[in-house]
């Protein structure tokens, strides 16, 4: 199978570079002058003769001149106006006007299935991202690039892990089990965001990102956000969390070269604020008599650190307490990102085939010493129109990525960085952790703890976390008209990538002093064929187009690995250097079959009715019921058109509605009671060993309880919006509501313990997301040659759990740390779950909300398990304005999440270890918690008298990592996310120079956090990473990162 | 250009060949979803290697806590200070419940299923399943109380399980227990598990010891209770075959080979090179052990800086003159003792003492001897060796328990039990529970005004099951407790 599919992209890569030709005939001089809207003329306008490198500017004037040929096309470009092509006749003087690249106007679309249609006639609502977009802040992840820039998205990154995932959800989640993440489709094809692990979330596991990261941001011509089923039914079963389509860049002009380059320093956003006066101790007390040292006391908790104490220090030296207050500034590195991108494009034999080949290098260092990340990314794309009626297309794209120094968040596992480094004593050097090996051997220097906890140095130069993936996706089409009106696309996609996770303890690692390492090979291939028929006609007013086509898709994927335990030779990695293997493996293999049909109607282009209808086949649903059916049908109504509305203020207007129904299989080999072999048996603090154990072969049931009786999922969408355009399209609204209803979701239900088995395959409940997304645009300033634009969106989306099943009160989506979840409610919508602080109750035995109380210590203490707060935000919106004159342009993005909350780990433990600076305040006074209550022990409540008995005390208590509700807040915060300057020179200026175009510009991401109130830390954060259903918490993440730097550009 | 646009034609049919005949042949897509790395049957041994390993990873290091919690061991810092001062970690308390509950009962009762449905001749390993479903029972409900016992692992017909007392639980694995033993006490053409039985090798006889050494245990919890509805089933019990020596005994043996070590072994090779760093003797059993002038203090524990054993109250810091564990107690072979020899005797002589079976005090002080005996005897051969001198002279040292009053006699008979137990907390702990024969400090920085008695639900159960119970805490009595 693979081997044919090489072979013909190989037969195809020969097809593509057949003759190049070009065409000459007489020339003549061709001028003209180029207006606006309203007739303002206009300046620095590209004039180029299609698919030659002869261009011109529009000078202040408005006027240009350049030298074409009868039927050469003349091109006039501008930034932001819609692209005017003029075939040169007869007459020497073409003028044009520019108009507004209105989204509301002629543009098309490109949509499920590749199909590409005019916006006008789409019953939904899609978002579309430009390339130039992606150029204003260079950023090398295509997910963070969409941040603030559309509705209806809701995107988490991971802080500033190297290579981390950043996760994506549209509209709201529509199960509480499974993946919520859309479907990547590039050039038609669907392609795999994966977040591959190779331990657990909690017990600290590394994110090795999702795998949408590895596009080339350069690359893409344009993103479009399918964002309704309605927009993706035709995806079928894959329809329901939307659909990212990406269309890469093609040749479009004659031979051009691009070369650009970034550097890009990155730091630290936000450090948390330390206290710096006292050091590590016990109630205001340090003192090694008695056997204590650094490891049995609280790192902040001591005495005066002006005091003057004497400690002996991690390596072992007596010392005297001496503030560090840029500990932590000390410990990270300026993080260094450099991107460059080169390509070659053009057309070639008149324009009927097109080429692009792009190669691009992205390395970054990250702020964690010795964390990088090297992205090499080839790609290759060309079409070529055989015969008229023939065309073919081409792409294939090369990513060899490798990630080194990856970042452990969570809980246990020794590796975990920041619990470290942010629980040192303020008096610690950061000096004194190096060096951090022994000459002579492999023992560990200045270990923090012998209990588990190593030298920072340590984990980061010893113990290695490092992922290398090699990656291959592409696709090849043939489109052939055999009739004027009928076309028939047959396209093979495939996307295959195989991935390393490398990760090892070196001998020495304290919980681990043996040593180990953990390979993990995992592989993953789509193979995707589809078939489409198109045919178009018109019958009067009526443009008809019937669509028919067939899809298959086949996705594999496996792993393979083996953690060592106990290492030999230190650094041989080697399944012979250590005293044991555990190996193991996994499969899977799933396939959809699926048969679909699209009906469009449009009656004078005003009105269109689009109907849609699929049946999915899918392998991992049980015979006989795994056929399902999936129909749409939307309809757009141009009314400013049909009633021939043409003011100056309202110059467009479109109604647009649609319904459709789609829905979803699950994992393979969810159906059947299956008996596994076990390699190995868990045992806590890396005691688990390995089977055959005393010989014997071990075999295990299923955790899971299988259901035979599996359904397909379903999920019904509605959606009503509004386009409209102002004042000649300067000023457009776009409003969307919507809501969907997803019922009879495949869950792996968390069942008792007691029933044997831990989750149970089950379809259940029904979850709705109702939202609403505006987007608005205006060109506020059109003078002269000064532009300022203004982009903005809003979105909101309330998800509810309308039903759980019988039985459960609560739905357990992902677990984090001493009974802290995610979870879901029926009535609510997902939220985190987790112990408050112990409350009052009335009479009828009802939590009184305001009265907390405290226990005969006069402190807060621990409570029920109940909800803290919803994990999606109320609302988000982004704006991003564009100034431009002449060749300046100065763009800018703030975006901002209100409500939703967070939980901190990094604030309980720098509060309860009296690192934060709010734990130094009035140290010494005692003081009561008057806000809370005494129970008097008969039914009754007074307010607290009792005073604390040390300030220590009360933090420890209030901020425990026990008492969830302390540690929870308020996750609004708005970022200025993008700041952009650049520089294109003009023509005249590049005169003597080789290059057709030039671009400098200055950049920052992330360049401020405004309006949040949790301290300390980035809300925008998430341990679960991108794989799971699980966020608002944040355990020893990362910090994220402000980044600053500037790029070049320069076409030849 | 004729050439290619052949190659073109050829190229663009054999798409179409190739999508069609992909999808022609995909009639039978639910062939593909069989798991190619799993099988939906397995002859039933297979199963008990699973259950055995990871039932005895639980109770060696998931829940070395509980020695401190029987005070028998101190935690000096980190996750064992932690359990000195009760914080039992919850994910150490889901790993328990789920283990035991998923991980062992449900790859027995997979078992029982197997041989039903492949085999319905094999009774003989249904026995053994049913005497290690009790065991794991009975473990199960001296860490937790009351559990899911009648309706658990049945998720058809109880997808939420009910609570059962503990006394249904105790009851309960006394039946399980007999149903065990009609299958086993018949000669019968049925096959046993041997290799894969890891505590046996199919020694019929020894599981049939096994189970009335269980069976007793169960029965001297209940007898602390309610005497009088169990005394005749103890009396019976006593011509039954029992583990009466240290051959006998039930346990799970670990080995010397890397990967099927005692996995406190690996824990402290893990964190701290093969030494024994925060692991300290506990006060109330290094006090009555001086008291005695025990020959087993240097086998359990190191002499401090003073060449003397000293215990530390469980809750406070400063370990500087306090003795560690003996890490000789800590080998990749140290096995984990689930029924001892020693542990039958001190029953028997609890029962007799009082007056559940018959012989009276001086039948009790023969069992005792027998017992302290057994317990001394076990180190023989080991690092910890008792000299015979040093035995000889402890056992002369007690008085003859008849000439004592039943409380002295008990007394004598518990803290030698409570001794015996050293190394295996979940046993020594509800010893303590059950006869209270030593007095056990209430922990310092515990917010503690009690000595625990049991653990907290898991919170996976407790968030997915209506019936878990609520209201009880950590100091809330055992159902058997005086």
């Amino acid at each position: 199978m693979n081997s044919k599919i090489t072979k013909l992209f190989i037969l195809f890569l020969s097809i593509q570079f057949v003759a190049i030709q070009s065409a000459f005939s007489q020339e003549i001089t061709i001028s003209g002058k180029v207006i606006d809207g309203s007739g303002i003329p206009f300046t620095g306008v590209n004039v180029i003769v299609k698919g030659t490198n002869t261009g011109a500017l529009t000078d202040f004037d408005g006027n240009y001149s350049i030298k074409s040929s009868k039927g050469q096309v003349l091109v006039f470009s501008y930034l932001g106006m819609k692209t005017e092509e003029v075939e040169v006749a007869e007459s020497s003087i073409i003028n044009v006007s520019l108009y507004e690249d209105a989204q509301a106007l002629n543009e098309v679309v490109v949509t499920a299935m590749g199909i590409e249609r005019a916006d006008r006639t789409l019953g939904y609502g899609v978002s579309t991202v430009k390339s130039e977009d992606f150029d204003v802040a260079a950023e090398t992840d295509v997910v963070q690039a969409l941040q603030g820039k559309i509705s209806g998205v809701n995107i988490t990154g991971q802080g500033g892990g190297i290579g981390a995932s950043s996760k994506i959800t549209i509209r709201g989640v529509t199960r509480i089990s499974g993946s919520n993440s859309p479907l990547w489709v590039i050039d038609g094809v669907p392609i795999s965001d994966a977040n591959d692990f190779t331990s657990s979330r909690t017990t600290g596991s590394i994110d090795y990102g999702n795998r949408a990261q590895d596009i080339n941001p350069d690359d893409i011509e344009s993103l479009t956000v399918l964002k309704g089923a309605s927009a993706a039914a035709l995806y079928g079963s894959r329809a329901s969390n939307g659909v990212i389509i990406v269309t890469t860049k093609k040749g479009k002009e004659k031979g051009s070269l691009t070369y650009s380059s970034t550097i890009r320093f990155d730091s630290p956003l936000r450090l948390p604020d330390f206290q710096n006066t006292y050091g590590p101790g016990t109630q205001g007390v340090y003192s090694e008599i008695d056997g204590n040292n650094l490891q049995d006391v609280s790192p902040g908790w001591g005495p005066l650190i002006s005091e003057g104490g004497s400690y002996t220090d991690y390596a072992g030296n007596l010392q005297t307490f001496e503030s560090h207050p840029d500990l932590q500034k000390d410990f990270y590195a300026l993080g260094i990102t450099k991107v460059n991108n080169f390509s070659v494009s053009g057309l070639s034999n008149k324009g009927s085939s097109n080429y692009r080949l792009s190669t691009s290098y992205s390395s970054k260092e990250g702020i964690i010493p010795g964390s990088e990340l090297n992205r090499l990314n080839i790609a290759l794309k060309s079409g070529t129109k055989l015969f008229e009626n023939l065309k073919s297309d081409f792409s294939l794209n090369y990513i060899n990525s490798n990630v080194e120094g990856a970042v452990a968040q969570g809980g246990n596992d020794p590796n975990v960085l920041m619990g470290i480094v942010n629980r040192l004593p303020r008096i610690t050097d950061v000096n004194v952790f190096k060096p951090w090996k022994a000459e002579s051997n492999d023992e560990q220097l200045a270990a923090v703890d012998s209990d588990g906890t190593n030298n920072p140095y340590w984990i980061i130069h010893e113990n290695q976390r490092t992922s290398s993936t090699e990656r291959f996706f592409g696709n090849i089409s043939l489109d052939y008209n055999p009739l004027k009106k009928l076309s028939l696309l047959g396209r093979v996609g495939y996307d295959t990538y195989n991935t390393t996770h490398f990760s090892n303890k070196h001998k020495g690692t304290i919980g681990l002093l043996d040593g180990n390492y953990t390979e993990n090979h995992i592989s993953r291939n789509e193979l995707t064929l589809d078939l489409l028929s198109t045919y178009d006609d018109t019958f009067g007013d009526i443009d008809f187009t019937a669509r028919g086509g067939v899809q298959w898709n086949q996705r594999v994927f496996s792993s393979i690995g083996n953690q060592g335990v106990g290492l030999t030779i230190p650094e041989l990695f080697d399944p012979g250097n250590v005293d044991t293997n555990i190996p193991w493996k996994n499969y899977s293999k799933r396939r959809i079959l699926g048969v679909f049909g699209d009906l469009t109607f449009t009656y004078k282009k005003w009105l269109t009715l689009n109907a849609t209808a699929r049946n999915d086949w899918s392998s991992t649903l049980p015979q006989g019921g795994n056929s399902y059916f999936y129909p749409s049908i939307a309809l757009s109504f141009v009314f400013t058109d049909a009633f021939n509305i043409d003011s100056d203020i309202l110059s467009y207007g479109k109604i647009r509605g649609n319904w459709a129904n789609v829905g979803s299989d699950t994992g393979a080999y969810q159906l059947d009671f299956l008996y596994s072999p076990q390699s190995s048996f868990f045992g806590q603090f890396n005691t688990g060993g390995t089977f055959p154990f005393d010989g014997q072969l071990a075999f295990s049931g299923p955790n899971t309880l299988p259901n035979v009786n599996l359904r397909p999922e379903n999920q019904a969408n509605y959606e009503l919006g509004v386009e409209l355009g102002f004042f000649k399209n300067r000023f457009n609204i776009d409003a969307t509501f919507y809501k969907n209803v997803t019922t009879d979701q495949i869950i792996a239900l968390l069942v008792p313990s007691s029933t044997g088995y831990s989750t149970s395959m089950t379809n259940l409940g029904q979850i709705s997301n109702t939202g609403f997304e505006l987007e608005v645009s205006a060109k506020i300033i059109r003078y002269k040659g000064f532009r300022w634009n203004l982009n903005y969106n809003f979105s909101t989306n309330e998800t509810i759990i309308d039903e759980l099943g019988e039985g459960i009160d609560k739905y357990t989506m992902a677990s984090a740390f001493n009974g802290l979840v995610v979870g879901a409610e029926e009535g609510e919508s997902i939220g985190i779950y987790g112990n408050r602080f112990a409350r009052a109750v009335d009479d009828s035995g009802n939590t009184i909300e305001d009265m907390i109380l405290v226990n005969e210590s006069g402190v807060r203490y621990e409570g029920d398990n109940e909800r803290l707060g919803n994990i999606f935000p109320d609302f988000t919106m982004g704006l991003t304005s564009v100034f431009s004159y002449k060749g300046w342009s100065l763009s800018t993005t703030f975006d901002w999440k209100e409500g939703g909350v967070l939980y901190s780990q990094t604030v309980s433990s720098l509060r309860t270890s009296g690192l934060a600076a709010e734990t130094a305040v009035d140290r010494e006074t005692l003081f009561v918690d008057s806000e809370a209550f005494m129970d008097n022990g008969d039914g009754t409540y007074s307010e607290n008298t009792i005073p604390i008995s040390s300030v220590q005390e009360y933090w420890s208590n209030y901020s425990a990592s026990r008492i969830h509700e302390s540690n929870t807040f308020d996750a609004t915060y708005i970022k200025w996310r993008e700041l952009g300057l650049s520089y294109s020179f003009n023509k005249k200026q590049l005169k003597s120079l080789p290059f057709s175009s030039l671009r400098l510009g200055v950049q920052g991401r992330n360049l401020a956090i405004f309006n949040t109130s949790i301290p300390h830390i980035d809300p925008e954060t998430n341990l679960f990473g991108s794989g799971s259903n699980g966020g608002a918490i944040e355990y020893n993440g990362v910090p994220s990162t402000r980044s600053v730097g500037f790029n070049v550009q320069v076409k030849f | 250009m004729k050439n290619i646009f052949s190659n073109i034609k050829f190229e663009f049919l054999f798409i179409f060949i190739l999508i069609f005949s992909l999808t022609s042949c995909d009639s039978e897509l639910v062939d593909i979803n069989e798991d190619p790395l799993a099988v939906t049957s397995v002859p039933p041994e297979l199963l008990f290697p699973e259950v055995l390993v990871n039932f005895s990873s639980v109770r060696s290091i998931e829940f070395a806590g509980l020695n401190m919690h029987a005070q028998q061991w101190c935690g000096s810092g980190g996750t064992w200070l932690s359990r000195s001062r009760y914080v039992l970690g919850v994910p150490s308390v889901n790993n328990g419940w789920t283990t035991w509950y998923t991980t062992c009962l449900k790859n027995l009762s997979l078992v029982e299923l197997l041989v039903e449905s492949n085999n319905p001749e094999n009774q003989y390993i249904k026995a053994q399943a049913k005497i290690l479903e009790g065991f794991i029972y009975s473990n199960i409900t001296q860490v937790w109380g009351d559990v899911p016992f009648t309706e658990s692992v049945n998720p058809t017909d109880y997808p939420y399980p009910n609570f059962d007392s503990q006394e249904v639980v105790l009851e309960g694995v006394v039946s399980l227990m007999d149903e065990g033993l009609a299958i086993l006490e018949q000669d019968m053409d049925s096959d046993i598990i041997t290799d894969s039985d890891l505590v046996f090798k199919g020694d019929r006889q020894a599981w049939i010891r096994w189970a009335n050494s269980i069976k007793l245990k169960m029965l001297m919890f209940i007898a602390n209770k309610k005497p009088e509805t169990v005394s005749s089933q103890l009396q019976d019990l006593v011509s039954e075959p029992m583990i009466y020596t240290n051959s006998q005994e039930a346990k799970l043996s670990y080995t010397t080979e890397i990967g099927n070590e005692n996995p406190k072994y690996r824990f402290i090779q893990n964190y701290w090179g093969g030494n024994i760093n925060l692991w300290y003797a506990g006060r109330p059993l290094v006090n009555l052990m001086n008291e005695l002038n025990d020959p087993r203090l240097s086998t359990y524990f190191e002499p401090n800086v003073n060449g003397a054993y000293l215990g530390k109250w469980q809750g406070y810091t400063g370990f500087a003159t306090i003795s560690k564990i003996n890490a000789n107690n800590i080998l990749p072979d140290t096995p984990d003792r689930y029924s001892t020899a020693s542990e039958t005797y001190f029953l028997l002589a609890d029962a007799a003492a009082n007056g559940y079976v018959s012989g009276g005090l001086s039948q009790a002080n023969t069992w005792f001897i027998q017992g302290v005996t057994l317990a001394l005897d076990y180190f023989d051969g080991s690092l910890g060796e008792i000299s015979q001198t040093d035995k000889d002279n402890y056992i002369a040292s007690f008085p003859d328990l008849s000439t004592l009053s039943t409380d002295e006699a008990l007394d004598y008979i518990n803290d030698q039990h409570y001794i015996s137990l050293f190394n295996n907390g979940l046993e020594a702990w509800n010893q303590w529970k059950r006869t209270k024969s030593v007095e056990l400090d209430v922990p310092a920085n515990a917010g503690a005004t009690e000595v625990i008695r049991r653990y907290t639900y898991s919170t996976n159960e407790a968030g997915s099951n209506i019936n878990t119970p609520q209201g009880l805490t950590l100091f809330t009595n055992m159902w058997y407790e005086k």
